[in-house]
């Protein structure tokens, strides 16, 4: 960008990647670890960075108790200090964690998370189609799990809304 | 003077309107509502453009769709009362000039057709798909956010410190971490944090300034950032 111009010569169209970032820097230390994983996901080397991180991981499990153990080996590699910083490799662990909850979330529908559910939904939203092919499609299905569960037709009354195992 | 820890804040004190700016151009008399007026129009075309043009609004009475905005514009804007009831409605200036266009659409219609065989307007609206709903909401974020950013680039301008705008791009967009940043303008890694951390809060303050204006509660605006985030993404269902 050129300095010497005016605002409205250098301001460049601003995309939906470059609008996840800037909201991101908007909310500054009040952003939560979803907002700053679909930020540093939308960066331009974000598909790249996601991809190289998932792969890390041994194949993705089958069951219920695989994604548990997934999540698991996640969340003790995350810092929480270093996840407030935007730290790549803890976002990086945190992308190893949200991916274990919705790919169980896809298997069978269950949420083995205490994160609530409004925020995992987002989360499949804001972060979801910015990773790759498969996982794009374990989100897609995830959220559909969700949003099954939260159709009014599902209401079971007196039900606790976010009431989740751990 | 020092207040003590527990005497009440004035929002503690007095319930906060949501529609403070607006509310008070009106009440400025002619000039004051020009404002208003301008204000609408400039923050709210293209959203409304694009969604006229996601619904096709404009295939049955064959105007483009900046052109049937200008129009809904320069009727409604024209009466005086039109944004006060605004003020009553309880929604959000945004959704309110959606429904307003809705019905303008159908009254157009109507006036076209002259046999009264347009469609019904709320019809319509309940009819109308999330994927239309989503492409306004983006539109509208996206609106904000390039106001905001003007905003904020015209204040540092004025003051001179243009260049601490490109830092801020730098690093939040194109990703170029501080100390590479700090390098090249001659400034430590915590400096060139400190300035980038000060543009996004003036971005921060010009958007929260348009998201009251659009009728948000200070309380409500976190929660807007992320609807503004997630819409980014939305595809409608």
């Amino acid at each position: 960008m050129n300095g010497d111009r005016d605002a409205a010569d250098t301001l460049p169209v601003v995309t939906n990647s470059m609008a996840m970032q800037l909201f991101c820097a908007i909310l500054g230390e009040s952003a939560l670890p979803i907002d700053l994983l679909a930020a540093r996901c939308a960066a331009v080397d974000g598909a790249e960075w996601s991809r190289s991180v998932l792969d890390q991981c041994s194949t993705t499990p089958t069951t219920r108790e695989g994604w548990i153990a997934w999540k698991v080996n996640a969340k003790m590699s995350i810092r929480e200090s270093d996840l407030r910083a935007g730290d790549s490799v803890a976002l990086g662990f945190f992308l190893r964690y949200f991916g274990a909850i919705a790919g169980c979330l896809a298997l069978d529908g269950s949420l083995i998370s205490t994160i609530d559910r409004a925020e995992i939904r987002r989360g499949l939203i804001v972060i979801g189609p910015s990773l790759p092919g498969d996982w794009r499609s374990i989100c897609a299905t995830a959220r559909q799990r969700i949003d099954q569960e939260d159709s009014p037709r599902n209401a079971t009354p007196g039900a606790t809304p976010g009431a989740t195992p751990g | 003077m020092a207040t003590t820890s527990d005497s009440p804040t004035p929002s503690q004190t007095f319930p906060e309107t949501r529609t403070l700016w607006i509310s008070e151009k009106l009440s400025e008399g002619e000039a004051g509502r020009a404002l208003a007026n301008g204000y609408v129009m400039t923050s709210y075309l293209r959203p409304l453009v694009v969604y006229c043009r996601a619904l096709r609004l404009h295939d049955s009475i064959r105007t483009e769709p900046q052109d049937i905005v200008v129009g809904f514009f320069a009727h409604r804007l024209a009466k005086q009362e039109y944004l006060k009831d605004w003020l009553n409605s309880g929604l959000r200036l945004r959704q309110w000039l959606r429904n307003g266009l809705h019905l303008y659409v159908h009254e157009q219609r109507r006036e076209n057709s002259k046999g009264g065989h347009g469609s019904d307007a709320l019809h319509d609206v309940e009819a109308t798909g999330q994927s239309q709903h989503h492409e306004f909401e983006r539109a509208w974020a996206l609106g904000a956010l390039d106001m905001a950013m003007r905003e904020a680039i015209a204040e540092l301008d004025a003051r001179g410190s243009r260049c601490d705008w490109e830092l801020f791009w730098s690093h939040h967009v194109d990703g170029i971490p501080y100390a590479v940043l700090a390098e090249r303008r001659n400034m430590t890694a915590p400096q060139a944090a400190q300035r980038a951390f000060a543009v996004a809060a003036k971005v921060r303050t010009a958007l929260y300034g348009i998201l009251r204006k659009d009728g948000a509660l200070t309380s409500e605006i976190g929660l807007e950032v992320r609807a503004m985030m997630e819409v980014l993404h939305e595809r409608g269902s």
